[in-house]
């Protein structure tokens, strides 16, 4: 998969927060790992939480760029993380030049609300 | 076959702003009908096709009993279902009803590549009505564990 916008290589640290839950959305926004694990955690009170763990090659982040609004969960380095970020304009041209990452986004939301829903089932 | 195509549907949600004509060629090749209580999907099945609803209304739903369905939420125009089973080869997660008289383009995956490679900006629609889905879910379940 060759991305057309290269995009801005960053690293964080194992157990560093990259953005918070219920932030305000920064310029680098978008990002696609390249090394480590990154975990997704949604806390609903003290009791519930929510974990989503995105692997190598997996894209997060891009929710609230395309909904509009702050951050629904936060991201944490489950390892040391190498990852490519992307501002918003760089993110939506490789969305619409490039198939291979397009699908992935789907598929990795797909994914993702297919969790949620069965959270919802096994909720109710 | 009809070429009489009606544009009731809303072309802004499907990325074809002022391309009504390719819709309705797109309808002719790929284009499903169906009728209110009609099954389009059911969970466990393997499937070969994604859908994009052009017009109508879906409701997704979990089997309770013989006959019985539980809706769970509700799709409409400009939206996709059925993705992950052409994407990761899984079996339909949910069994998926015309709530309405439906249309619908059914996909499969070669002809869904075909489409985006054509018109890129479909990816933009599809993503942000799959986001919206998301955020709904995450809302769902706050509403769940705020009740507890």
């Amino acid at each position: 998969m060759k991305l057309t916008e290269s995009g801005t290589l960053v690293k964080f640290r194992k157990g560093e927060t990259i953005y918070k839950k219920d932030f305000l959305v920064n310029e680098l926004c978008v990002f696609l790992i390249v090394e480590g694990q990154v975990e997704l955690a949604k806390s609903y009170n003290a009791l519930h939480k929510d974990r989503f763990l995105l692997q190598k090659g997996e894209v997060f982040g891009m929710l609230e760029v395309l909904n509009g609004g702050n951050r629904y969960t936060s991201a944490i380095a489950e390892d040391d993380v190498q990852a490519i970020a992307f501002t918003r304009v760089e993110y939506e041209k490789n969305l619409v030049a490039n198939l291979s990452f397009a699908l992935l986004n789907i598929r990795i939301m797909s994914k993702l609300l297919r969790e949620l829903n069965l959270r919802i089932k096994q909720s109710d | 076959m009809d070429t009489e195509i009606t544009h009731d549907f809303d072309l802004m949600k499907l990325g074809f702003e002022g391309e009504q004509g390719l819709t309705a060629e797109l309808f002719l090749k790929y284009g499903k009908t169906f009728e209110p209580r009609q099954i389009i999907i059911r969970e466990g099945e393997a499937g070969h096709e994604v859908y994009l609803i052009i017009a109508g209304k879906v409701v997704v739903t979990e089997k309770i009993k013989q006959g019985n369905y539980k809706v769970l939420s509700s799709l409409g125009a400009g939206e996709i279902f059925g993705e992950m089973a052409i994407l990761d080869n899984t079996p339909r997660s949910a069994t998926l009803i015309a709530a309405t008289q439906t249309r619908l383009l059914a996909l499969d995956k070669s002809s869904f590549e075909l489409i985006f490679k054509t018109h890129p900006r479909w990816a933009m629609k599809i993503l942000t009505a799959l986001s919206r889905r998301i955020q709904n879910a995450f809302q769902q379940l706050e509403d769940l564990h705020a009740r507890r």
